[in-house]
Parts: structure tokens; C-alpha cells; sequence
């Protein structure tokens, strides 16, 4: 392997659970998850050689993967053969109290647009909202606006 | 305050959702030795992008082509020329610039509203050039095609389909014979033998493609009884297309908008200097006087035109 082949490789592992978690909430079921992280992969490796570092590695995965997966659901395209992933799948199955608790999740934020659901997503990340911003390329204001948008919205899917 | 209160304890419940799922794939492995070399290997095996490209050059190669299948057997009048050419002009334009600008090649570049909005503009432009294409492409078939011999014009079209034979073979070979799958998993490399077999094919049939090419214009000169001097007309509005390419694409290259090698530009002038050269000679040689003087003229001018694009794409400053 080339050592470039090789820094990519520690990326992705590294952050292989951010890549996860959006495909995870961009998806409609297992087999688009592992659809998602795939063009995911492809536009990393893509950008990778681009990549000097001018954002955080963290910013950049985010970034990255968001763009992908929006631009996938808007579409519904698929460009990538489906192999899948070393997951065990009870992980996510709602057959305990844990499961129950990130299926609800998982149904409430995919009720969002695909927007929103970027936002809600970094929100829940615990980033800043100026990071927030970087990302999804609105202002800070736009972003505290838009966030107190989304959080009624998920507040009025529970009642 | 009792809005306030619940507000926060259920967006507190979202957040330890959250934790909990990001709690639950620390063990897990997730991505793959194979996924990772799909990825990677992925570029040089991509269908759809050779698709995409045998699509840019077919339309590069197959108008001129057009033009000069058309002016030999005076099926295209000077304003039918300026048309084609304009179109031809335009698609390059749209082609190498506009799709390119728009184009989300590195996705890290963008944020997500600037991504969707070029994404937009991408499909926009897609949607409205293909129609058009069409449209252009299929009044021109129709008024060229009006008299000409049913034969000639079958092998004409047999010629345009053959160049996306290749591609074809090369997408059966991997969807049937390796699933679908591009890259070996064994080694993590692009199909070696698919590659190999689909570049044997595509280079015989692009062979065969010039033989018919050929084969169809003679048939068309027998048939329609018209003579060398049309033909070479012909190979000289050729060459000003491709010397106007040179300079064009030379525009574009120092402008930074695409990047051309310097071998292509070279190699794309001297195709045009020598045809024009051999139909002054020829020209010369049968004693065609007014041939003479227009080639003599159109040589001058594609020797200009390839020096300003050559000198241009020197000047680009990287």
C-alpha cells in the first residue's frame, strides 16, 4: 500500500463511527446504510489527496459526509456495488431498552428534512454553532434560528 | 418555565440517544479491508465514468465528422456549417466549463447549502443541453439524410453506434461475469482481463469503424457522382474546426478553467497542418488554381490560430 493509501486507511477507521452514525440517519433501511458509507468512502478518497488540513480531520469527515448523503437522498441514486459492513446487528435492533431508545431517535430525525437533519445531527455532535455553520454554509444566526426551528419540531413529534 | 423544562428534558433524552449509539459502535469495526479498497480503486474502474467520457469524445469526434460527411456530399449549406460549428463551439464550451464549474468533484470543498445549489444548477444544465442536443442533432440528421442512398446512410450509422460497443463489452464482461463487482477482491485491483479484452475490442472496432466510415463515403461519391474536390473542401473546413479546438481549448486552458496537455494540442495541430498541406499539394499538383489560394489561405490561418492556442496554454501560470 501507498503511504497515502495508508493515511486514508487511519482516517477512515479513526472516524469510521461518524461516517456510521450519518449514514445511519440519512438511510432508509441496512442496505442503504451500507450504500451510503460506500459513496461516502468514494468521495473521502476522492477529496483525501485535496485535503491540507485546512479544517480539523473531524470537520472535513463531517463535511464530507453530510454533502454525500444529501446529495444521494435528494437524488436516490446509487453508484457503488453494496458490500457490507463489519457490524454486529444487534447493535442497532430495538430488542432492548437501548435499541428502543435510538430506534426513537433514528424515527424522529428521519421525519426531518434533509437539511434539518444535518443540523440536528452536528447539534447532537455538541459542536459550535459557528462550526454548524462552516458545515452546512449558513450564519451563525441562521444556524441558532433554524436549530430552535428543529428542536420545536422534535418536541411536537412526541406529543 | 414548564415549556422551558420539558423542552430540555426532551431534547436531553435525544442527546443520551445519541451518546448511547455512539457508546454501542466503539467496538464495532464497521468499515472493511474491502470496502477501503473499492474506494480507492474504485477511480480507474468507474463504468459509469468511462461511459460519461466515450459520450464527451464521441460528441467531440462524431460532429466534425458529421460536418464533413455532410459538406462532401453538399448536403450542408455554408449557414448549415456556421450552425453546426456554433453548436459544436457551444457544446465544448458547456462540456469543459460550465459542467465542470458546476461539477462536485471533492465534496469537502463545499458546504452543504453551496453543494446543493451547484447540484441544481448541474442537473438544470444537464437536462436543458440534452434536450436541445437532441433536437439540434435530430433536425440536422433529417435535412441531410433527405436524397442520400439508404446504404450509405445505414453504414453512417452503424459507424456512430460501433463507438459505444466497447463500452458496452466492457460493462457485460464485469456485470456478468464478475457480478458487477469492478474490483477483485482477492488483490484489490481494477479487472485486468476485463480491461484488457474491453481496450482489444473497442480497438478493433474502432478500426472497423474507419474502414465503414470509409467504405460508406466512397459508396456516397460513387453514388451521388460527386468528385475529389468537394471531398477536399471538406478536409479543409475540418482543419479550421480542429485549429479553432486548438485555440479554444488553449483559451480555456490558461484561463485555468480546464487543464489540456500540451502533447494534445500539439498532436491536434499538426493533424491540421498536414491535411491542409496535403490538400494544397494535391490542389497544386492537378493545377487547381482557386483550391490553391483557399488552402494556401486556410493553412495560414490554422498555423495562426495553433500558435495562438499553443502560446496560450504556455502561458498559463501554475
Amino acid at each position: 500500500m501507498k503511504e497515502i493509501e495508508l493515511e486514508f486507511t487511519k482516517l477512515v477507521r479513526e472516524y469510521r463511527k461518524t461516517i456510521y452514525t450519518v449514514c445511519y440517519f440519512f438511510s432508509d433501511n441496512p442496505t442503504d446504510v451500507e450504500d451510503l458509507f460506500q459513496e461516502v468512502l468514494v468521495n473521502l478518497w476522492k477529496g483525501f489527496a485535496k485535503f491540507r488540513g485546512e479544517s480539523s480531520p473531524k470537520t472535513w469527515i463531517w463535511r464530507v459526509s453530510l454533502n454525500t448523503c444529501c446529495n444521494i437522498e435528494r437524488g436516490k441514486k446509487r453508484n457503488v456495488p453494496t458490500i457490507p459492513l463489519v457490524i454486529d446487528k444487534g447493535v442497532m435492533s430495538d430488542s432492548d431498552e437501548g435499541g428502543k431508545q435510538i430506534k426513537m431517535l433514528y424515527d424522529r430525525i428521519n421525519r426531518l428534512e434533509l437539511f434539518d437533519r444535518a443540523i440536528i445531527l452536528l447539534w447532537l455532535e455538541s459542536m459550535r454553532y459557528d462550526e454548524i455553520g462552516a458545515i452546512v454554509g449558513l450564519s451563525t444566526a441562521a444556524v441558532t434560528s433554524r436549530l430552535f426551528r428543529i428542536k420545536e419540531q422534535l418536541k411536537s413529534m412526541s406529543n | 418555565m414548564n415549556e422551558n423544562i420539558f423542552e430540555l428534558h426532551e431534547l436531553d433524552e435525544l442527546k443520551a440517544s445519541y451518546n448511547l449509539m455512539d457508546e454501542r459502535l466503539d467496538g464495532q469495526e464497521i468499515v472493511s479491508d474491502e470496502q477501503l479498497r473499492e474506494a480507492m480503486y474504485r477511480k480507474f474502474a468507474d463504468i459509469r465514468q468511462n461511459a460519461k467520457e466515450a459520450l464527451i469524445w464521441g460528441d467531440l469526434i462524431f460532429v466534425p465528422a458529421m460536418a464533413w460527411w455532410a459538406w462532401t456530399y453538399s448536403r450542408l449549406t455554408l449557414l448549415g456549417i456556421i450552425i453546426l460549428g456554433v453548436y459544436w463551439v457551444a457544446s465544448l464550451i458547456f462540456r469543459f466549463v460550465i459542467l465542470r464549474r458546476t461539477k462536485k468533484e471533492d465534496y469537502g470543498s463545499y458546504d452543504l447549502k453551496t453543494l446543493v445549489e451547484k447540484e441544481a444548477d448541474y442537473s438544470k444544465n444537464v437536462k436543458y443541453f440534452g434536450i436541445i442536443s437532441a433536437v439540434v442533432l435530430l433536425v440536422f440528421f433529417l435535412q441531410m439524410f433527405i436524397g442520400i442512398s439508404g446504404k450509405a446512410v445505414i453504414i453512417f450509422i452503424v459507424m456512430a453506434l460501433i463507438l459505444m460497443v466497447p463500452v458496452l463489452i466492457r460493462w457485460l464482461i464485469i456485470k456478468f461475469k464478475y457480478n458487477g463487482k469492478a474490483i477483485d477482491p482477492a488483490t484489490g485491483q481494477p479487472r485486468k482481463l476485463g480491461g484488457k479484452v474491453a481496450s482489444i475490442i473497442g480497438y478493433t472496432l474502432f478500426a472497423v469503424a474507419g474502414c465503414l466510415f470509409v467504405v460508406a463515403t466512397v459508396m456516397g461519391m460513387i453514388e451521388t457522382g460527386i468528385g475529389w474536390l468537394t471531398l477536399l473542401k471538406g478536409i479543409n473546413g475540418l482543419t479550421l474546426i480542429i485549429a479553432s479546438a486548438v485555440l479554444l481549448l488553449g483559451a480555456l486552458h490558461k484561463r485555468g478553467k480546464i487543464t489540456v496537455s500540451r502533447r494534445l494540442l500539439v498532436i491536434l495541430a499538426i493533424i491540421a497542418i498536414a491535411l491542409s498541406a496535403s490538400v494544397a499539394g494535391i490542389a497544386t499538383l492537378n493545377g487547381i488554381a482557386e483550391l490553391t489560394k483557399l488552402t494556401v489561405s486556410t493553412l495560414m490561418s490554422i498555423a495562426g490560430f495553433s500558435a495562438l492556442g499553443l502560446e496560450m496554454h504556455r502561458m498559463r501560470k501554475d
